[in-house]
């Protein structure tokens, strides 16, 4: 955590060095605002849409079947530009996965008055996630920002949320004295969050069009801490989250397009 | 008697020195207005061409006459937009009253015909499919008479109407007739062209009153056309004074003859030999009389004076293409008949001063009037004066040349330019640079100090060394250099010919030489340092002295400004004006063998063009635009200035970009100074290059496995692009390379990539430090 805060604060040191130049901009325009959509391909978990890769390395029952499946992630970033190589924004991102999990849950069994340790398999867990990253853009040696090829670190507070897909849960045990007993397991109100860092990078390419709208592209790889919320819960509901978000943002490919003002 | 007596006033009026030449010499401008060929585009013209090839029935091979007419139109365009054109001056004119004499008889065929002369050494006149013909200075420099001329006018013109340079494209194209050897056919077939040219030619000679003498007289010119203007003896005290003294080794005491050979070998020639050309043309003239012809119609007077301004522009030329050797016996030759020419006096002065940069040691740039330029390998091999594979007597000045070191070299040019910066004042401001420099390169690249020099003179020298009087005849005597009224006094021939004094008799040397000297011990161990007493008499000059320290202390300066080279190229520079000049557009496609996207390049150059003023608007910047192909008829005066200017970027770029050369031409600075209020030149381009794309049946493989589709198929459909931005700042009042701006990319030449870094450039020329690279 310390290190993130130094990095922040030392790369804020050079933000505001470099800022003490003039700047040219891109004919003296020096803001971008923009969407972004990254795209990663889901190669053996299932997307938010619940569908998995054909030939998948692991078995989803439930999931879909689909060649391509990808994960996407919705980001809304305002850009500035601050110096001939370098550049500053914050973005605000959405995502959304689904998770399928295994746990125990012990429920009251009313017939014999008692709690019962029921299994649940192959569960579908939503999981919703915010990300507010800002994020230091270094232009290339022959790029001259915003146009041109850059390096991008991203710095961001991701507040993770996960919920089960289903209202409620049901199992049955077959009780040798008694018909069958259907457990209900009512998961409507139970939600799991972690709050945490991620730490990414892009390599990329902003093109710009008409004077005016700006085209950019790029491979973004970003790794999420564990951060200081992170507790092994008794389901590991909260480890398997973010295992899944994870593996989801490890590498994506993006495209924005933005205006320049 | 009085026939006589008139024969030699005419020959001595040949002869004499031209008033207008006597002082200096002004380059030629061009006047009037700008001939039609300047206010189209070579888009255009090759439109018009493939229309008019379109609509006419039955064309053979129009595919390649196609092509013809692009490469054509674009490299004559090219040409014409080089800054080395001239029209309406007295050269051109000239050239086209013997023109208008030569196609008297064919009136219909003069109007289709456009001469220019174009500023170039080579001794060559070309001709266009379209009716331009170019004459260059080079071969004006040569001739002999209007005859002469009217001859290579007429063979010329022979090619345009036999469509020689259009058919000769296609049979290279379609390979018709050729056999295995095609190189060899090709030079066949350019060869029957020439001949035939030849032979053509006399149908429109046949018909003017020019002595038939010129035909021959032409073909000597043009056997001769690989030595200078003319041939005269270099004389060794030329740069000698009483402390200067060359030791008779730097001279040769045999040069090599002048081959006379006429029936050489002409297969890898595109021109039969001349013996082959003279028979061709006998045998087509058959029996003639010269009665009533002769070898000048219009004037005679004119054209001496049309060939001596074509004879200093060699100088110049030669200068800024940087053969020295050749660049100093063309000025001695002139300097013979005109000693008190400034021109060539400073061209010399000049051109001494490069020599001796190209041989000192290197050293780190500093801040000084000159930095001397850092030569790699490759370029000292293409600058040595190799006098071996030269004939006639140039070859003592390559050989003069070749035998100094760096620091006679230096020596030579600093004792030149100093005694020159005295005659001409201080006003000089050439001189004075060039004389600060060559302090420099003695007491910092030669790290000379002053005591390396004696203060006592070579005749101290001699009176205490010297046994007897006569020990050794030195040619360095006090004597002034005779300065001679004619160049007729020079030889015993009785010709202005180069030709006749090459071929009536054996080469002559100065006659010091051939007789060489016994030498004494003491007179063996002066030569050996006859350099330290160059400056005998400047010693005690305290200019000289003060400069010399100077020069000395620049270790100490560098150390203490450190900081101050960083000055160079960083941006923020508050310039409120520049003259943007001439930009250029290169596209190329790799994938066919480079090819040379004309028309493309041509619709990109003007958006270019735009793209530069926009953004200098953008950022406030006061601008003049400076290109040939925006000017209107009437401005000629911008025109000149555009060619100057062009000049001026030309000898600074011939000295491979390097950022402190020191430019002659001061006429541009004065020009961007006196009429455009600013002393800065900008001056941009672009090279885009279309590139083969590599690995297209991997990416295709790689398009199955889905996932690397996402890579594979953006590669596959876009085009594969590389292009580079240049973007000069030239400073005329210095000589210096104010900013620049290099960009290259693997992409396309795109508005984005151009708007982005030309914007800078402008902004970092316009605004404060603040704003820097």
């Amino acid at each position: 955590m310390k290190s993130i805060i130094l990095l922040i604060l030392s790369l804020s040191c050079v933000a505001l060095s470099v800022n003490a130049q003039l700047v040219p901009g891109y004919q003296g325009h020096k803001n971008i605002a923009s969407y972004q959509l990254n795209i990663s391909p889901a190669l053996n978990r299932p997307t938010y849409l619940n569908r998995v890769r054909t030939n998948s390395d692991f078995d989803y029952p439930l999931a879909k079947e689909s060649l391509m499946p990808f994960n996407l992630t919705h980001t809304f970033k305002i850009e500035r530009v601050m110096g001939r190589k370098f550049a500053m924004s914050a973005n605000y991102s959405i995502a959304a996965s689904k998770e399928y999990v295994s746990f125990t849950q012990k429920l009251f069994d009313p017939i014999l008055g008692n709690d019962n340790v029921m299994n649940f398999e192959n569960v579908k867990l939503n999981i919703y996630a915010n990300y507010f990253t800002g994020s230091f853009i270094f232009y290339g040696k022959r790029a001259l920002a915003p146009f041109g090829k850059y390096f991008k670190i991203d710095l961001s507070y991701v507040s993770l949320v996960s919920s089960y897909a289903d209202e409620s849960l049901t199992n049955s045990v077959a009780n040798p004295n008694l018909a069958s007993t259907v457990y209900t397991f009512n998961t409507k109100d139970i939600h799991y969050a972690l709050n945490t860092f991620g730490l990414g990078c892009s390599f990329g390419t902003n093109r710009i069009y008409h004077k005016r709208l700006v085209i950019n592209r790029g491979i973004s790889l970003f790794l999420l801490t564990k951060g200081g919320g992170y507790i092994e819960d008794s389901k590991g509901m909260i480890p398997a989250m973010h295992k899944r978000m994870s593996l989801r943002d490890w590498t994506s490919f993006y495209l924005s397009a933005g205006y320049l003002f | 008697m009085l026939g006589i007596c008139l024969l030699v006033l005419s020959a001595c009026s040949m002869y004499a020195q031209l008033p207008e030449f006597k002082n200096n010499y002004q380059p030629a401008q061009s006047t009037g207005s700008l001939p039609e060929v300047y206010t189209s585009s070579a888009t255009e013209k090759t439109k018009q061409d493939i229309n008019r090839l379109k609509n006419t029935q039955g064309v053979k091979n129009r595919s390649a006459k196609e092509t013809f007419y692009v490469q054509s139109n674009f490299y004559q365009d090219k040409l014409l937009r080089s800054g080395r054109i001239l029209f309406n001056d007295p050269m051109s004119k000239f050239v086209n009253k013997v023109a208008d004499e030569t196609f008297k008889s064919d009136p219909d065929l003069r109007k289709q015909l456009q001469i220019f002369v174009v500023k170039s050494a080579v001794v060559n006149a070309y001709c266009f499919d379209n009716g331009i013909i170019l004459v260059n200075t080079g071969l004006l420099s040569q001739i002999d008479n209007e005859a002469q001329l009217s001859y290579i006018l007429s063979h010329e013109v022979s090619h345009y109407i036999k469509k020689h340079s259009i058919e000769t494209f296609v049979e290279k194209k379609t390979n018709r007739h050729y056999s295995d050897d095609s190189e060899l056919d090709e030079y066949k077939y350019s060869q029957d062209n020439e001949l035939e040219a030849d032979k053509y030619g006399l149908k429109y000679f046949n018909a003017t009153k020019y002595s038939y003498k010129g035909i021959n007289g032409a073909f000597n010119v043009l056997k001769y056309s690989y030595l200078p203007f003319d041939e005269i003896v270099f004389k060794k005290n030329f740069f000698e004074d009483s402390n200067l003294v060359f030791p008779s080794e730097f001279f040769l005491k045999e040069i090599t003859s002048i081959k006379k050979d006429e029936n050489y070998d002409d297969s890898r020639s595109t021109h039969p030999n001349i013996k082959k050309r003279k028979d061709a043309v006998a045998n087509e003239l058959g029996e003639i009389s010269d009665e009533g012809r002769q070898k000048f119609l219009v004037s005679q007077e004119e054209f001496y004076r049309i060939r001596e301004m074509a004879r200093f522009e060699q100088c110049r030329i030669e200068l800024l293409n940087r053969n020295y050797a050749t660049c100093i016996y063309n000025c001695y030759m002139l300097s013979q008949k005109y000693p008190e020419n400034v021109f060539l006096k400073t061209t010399i002065g000049k051109a001494l001063f490069e020599i001796a940069a190209l041989k000192s040691p290197k050293k780190s740039d500093y801040l000084s009037p000159l930095v001397v330029k850092e030569l790699v390998d490759d370029e000292i091999e293409s600058l040595r004066f190799d006098y071996n594979s030269r004939e006639g007597n140039i070859q003592q000045v390559f050989h003069f040349l070749d035998k100094q070191d760096a620091v006679q070299s230096a020596v030579l040019a600093l004792h030149y330019n100093w005694k020159l910066k005295k005659d001409l004042g201080d006003k000089n401001t050439t001189a004075n640079r060039l004389c600060d420099s060559l302090f420099v390169l003695l007491a910092y690249n030669n790290s000379l100090e002053l005591n390396y020099f004696n203060s006592s003179t070579r005749w101290q020298y001699l009176a205490e060394h010297a046994s007897s009087p006569n020990s050794g005849s030195d040619t360095a005597t006090t004597k002034p250099v005779k300065k001679l009224k004619s160049l007729s006094e020079l030889d015993e021939t009785d010709s202005d010919s180069k030709t006749a004094r090459i071929e009536k008799k054996e080469l002559p040397l100065d006659p010091k030489l051939v007789k060489g000297r016994q030498d004494s011990i003491s007179r063996a161990e002066l030569d050996k340092n006859f350099e330290k007493y160059a400056f005998s008499d400047y010693r005690k000059n305290e200019e000289f002295k003060q400069k010399f320290k100077k020069a000395a202390d620049i270790d100490i300066e560098l150390s203490k400004n450190s900081n101050e080279t960083e000055i160079v190229n960083k941006g923020g520079l508050g310039i409120e004006k520049v003259v943007i000049l001439d930009p250029f557009y290169i596209k190329l496609d790799e994938r066919f063998g480079g090819s040379v996207k004309f028309f493309e390049a041509d619709q990109k150059l003007e958006k270019f063009g735009n793209i530069l003023k926009d953004n200098a608007e953008m950022v406030h910047l006061e601008y003049e635009f400076l290109d040939s192909r925006t000017l209107k008829r009437e401005e000629i005066e911008r025109y000149n200035d555009y060619t100057v200017l062009h000049d001026w970027v030309s000898e600074f770029l011939n000295h491979d970009f390097h950022p402190n050369t020191l430019v002659l031409n001061n006429e541009a600075s004065v020009r961007l100074k006196d009429k455009y209020k600013t002393k800065y030149l900008l001056w941009s381009g672009i090279v885009n290059v279309r590139l083969k794309k590599e690995m297209v049946a991997a990416a295709v493989i790689s398009t199955c496995l889905l996932y690397p589709a996402l890579f594979t198929i953006p590669y596959l459909i876009r085009k594969e692009e590389k292009t580079l931005y240049v973007s000069v700042l030239f400073n005329l009042e210095n000589n210096k390379v104010q900013f620049y701006e290099t960009v290259g990319l693997r992409m396309s030449d795109s508005n984005d990539f151009l708007n982005a870094f030309v914007y800078d450039t402008m902004l970092n020329i316009k605004e404060s430090p603040k704003y820097k690279k």
